[in-house]
């Protein structure tokens, strides 16, 4: 125990960047330009406005059906800023897959992490959680951060300009939904990421260099060739289906939420009248993943592919 | 005294070149042994085969396990340094010794905490930001803070200057070893630590060449500085080398007796460097 914790600790120490300062420059980003936004807003006070109703109109009293907008605005604001972090994580995460054992080669300091009494399956491991539940925690922590401190900065610009809504905002609008769900698709999306963990470090654990261009060209190759050979069509398989379940499946299923509520892949945030941010974050994608056959295929060919990561760390040895 | 390491038709290939060709070994606890030999004889090879980094053919017992299935378990017994400045760049020394103290049960930070004070390692500090001499000053204060029965060091001390050289080895001796512990090292820096020796074993292509305590060395080999007019009587005893100084001939012999030579010269005791020489004529040729 005490040595899978110091695992997971070795791992934070080598990659604090990624997992703390990425989400946090994101974080600092978005709360700049809102408090940049609320200064230009004081100076214009007399029509100042608050996801569009006036301020002069919420220090009387808000219509009731204007209430609800203004909630609603507020939780897809937050749910737009919190996967827009899950994205950022995600683009860490991929990075951090693929550096995962081709690094500590490239720089020779696999030699002193085996001397130590860890087994090479442990080491995989501990590298797996340390980037499926560490990162996305401190991830969700920095998301929690950033929520409370737009809802004080909020806050506190409204009761400077006489209006109390401290209740409102803390009650109605803080995104405490949005937090559970985060906090349920932790290892939702863990498992829905195995393939791409098990192809990504079965490269970084392969590869003699340039682990990145062999990640991505060996399944554009594989597509390609599919294709000229029409090896899809002959099965009554779309080509499509190469390029959507198996190459961005296996490269980016390591992007969280990157499903869709028919539990295929999705990439990105694809916001419309039909779905908005908060249901795209929303328990009822999470149970669709956790239901859906291609996740757990997936997931079996991921533990496949980790397991020859563990045999490659164990028996690749250093060209000297 | 049971036996620390055995070895027994041990082989190793590399595609279609074959790196250690079949080597018997058995070394017993409370040992230094220098494995000394050329570049390419297939010394890093028998290390790594040791350690479990490398697969290898026929049998090989470290402490009684398989390195190459058991290398974790071993580990708890075994610590390496297998090249200098082989620590992470990005580690800080406190998070080093964290980690060393997190995953291995026999490590006294205490011990380590003491090495360090010895040097201008801070806590704070990264392996980025330290000398070559540095990084390997931390990697021994947290190997010898590890109280382990097999420590192998291959070439450890490559490119340091000679201060950190001769300080690498004496803390070594006076801080480390006892007679419960055995010390592999090999390096080519041979006279810096044929003192501290207990026993040799010479590599060339891939065999072992010379086995010996380093008692049995003195009395086995012998060199004798002889003037021209008797050089012809010494070559009939066969010598193994001859080096020509100021006109006269040094000649070394293996297995000649002492009192036999004595009528030809002076006769002294050869450093190790000189029978390595010796004995590994011809390899690059």
């Amino acid at each position: 125990m005490n040595t899978y914790l110091t695992q997971l600790k070795r791992e934070f120490w080598e990659n604090r960047g990624g997992f703390v300062w990425a989400p946090s420059a994101v974080a600092i980003a978005f709360f700049s330009i809102f408090l940049l936004g609320l200064l230009v807003a004081q100076t214009h006070i007399a029509d100042a406005q608050i996801m569009g109703v006036k301020i002069s109109q919420l220090r009387i009293n808000v219509p009731d059906t204007v209430l609800p907008e203004i909630l609603n605005g507020f939780q897809i604001f937050h749910s737009v800023i919190a996967l827009i972090m899950q994205m950022v994580l995600g683009i860490v995460l991929f990075f951090y897959f693929i550096a995962s054992l081709f690094d500590e080669r490239k720089d020779r300091s696999v030699l002193f992490w085996k001397s130590m009494p860890v087994s090479d399956r442990d080491t995989v491991l501990s590298k797996i959680a340390a980037a499926t539940l560490v990162a996305p925690l401190i991830a969700l922590a920095v998301t929690i951060v950033f929520n409370l401190l737009l809802v004080l900065l909020l806050g506190a610009f409204l009761s400077l300009n006489g209006v109390n809504a401290w209740k409102l905002l803390l009650w109605q609008a803080a995104p405490f939904k949005v937090w559970l769900t985060l906090l349920v698709g932790i290892p939702v999306n863990a498992i829905w990421a195995l393939p791409s963990i098990g192809w990504l470090m079965l490269v970084s654990s392969w590869a003699r260099g340039k682990p990145f261009l062999w990640a991505v060209l060996v399944p554009i190759v594989c597509g390609v060739m599919l294709t000229v050979f029409d090896a899809m069509s002959s099965l009554s398989i779309p080509d499509s289906w190469y390029w959507r379940e198996v190459f961005w499946r296996g490269l980016a299923s390591v992007s969280p939420w990157s499903f869709d509520v028919a539990g295929g892949f999705r990439f990105g945030i694809d916001i419309n009248h039909n779905t908005q941010a908060f249901e795209l974050i929303s328990p009822t994608s999470l149970l669709a993943v956790l239901t859906s056959a291609k996740t757990w295929v997936g997931a079996v060919a991921g533990a496949a592919m980790i397991a020859g990561a563990v045999h490659l760390r164990r028996t690749r040895e250093l060209t000297d | 005294m049971s036996k620390v390491i055995e070895a027994r038709g041990l082989r190793k290939r590399y595609g279609k070149t074959e790196a250690v060709k079949g080597i018997d070994l058995s070394i017993e606890a409370g040992k230094i042994v220098g494995l000394i030999g050329p570049n390419g004889a297939g010394k890093t090879s028998v290390l790594k085969a040791m350690l479990g980094l490398t697969d290898f053919e026929g049998e090989l017992s470290i402490l009684g396990r398989n390195p190459h299935t058991e290398r974790h378990a071993l580990m708890q017994d075994v610590c390496f340094i297998a090249d200098v400045a082989v620590l992470p760049r990005w580690i800080r020394v406190r998070e080093a010794i964290d980690y060393v103290e997190g995953v291995h049960p026999k490590f006294s930070r205490a011990k380590c905490e003491a090495f360090l004070a010895r040097t201008k390692l801070k806590p704070a500090m990264r392996v980025r930001e330290m000398s070559k001499g540095m990084i390997v000053q931390l990697h021994l204060a947290l190997v010898m803070a590890i109280d382990a029965k097999l420590l192998v060091l291959d070439e450890p001390t490559l490119g340091l200057d000679v201060l950190y050289r001769k300080d690498f080895y004496q803390t070594l001796l006076n801080d480390y070893f006892d007679h419960e512990k055995t010390i592999i090292v090999t390096t080519h820096q041979v006279e810096e630590i044929e003192h501290i020796l207990t026993d040799v074993l010479f590599i060339k292509d891939g065999l072992i060449s010379l086995s010996a305590t380093m008692e049995e060395l003195g009395t086995r080999f012998s060199e004798v500085m002889v003037p021209a007019d008797k050089r012809e009587t010494a070559l009939a005893l066969k010598p193994l080398d001859e080096r020509q100084v100021f006109g006269k001939s040094i000649l070394l012999f293996d297995g000649v007796e002492r009192s036999q030579l004595e009528a030809l010269g002076e006769v002294r005791t050869p450093g190790l460097a000189d029978i390595f020489v010796a004995t590994m004529k011809g390899t690059y040729r």
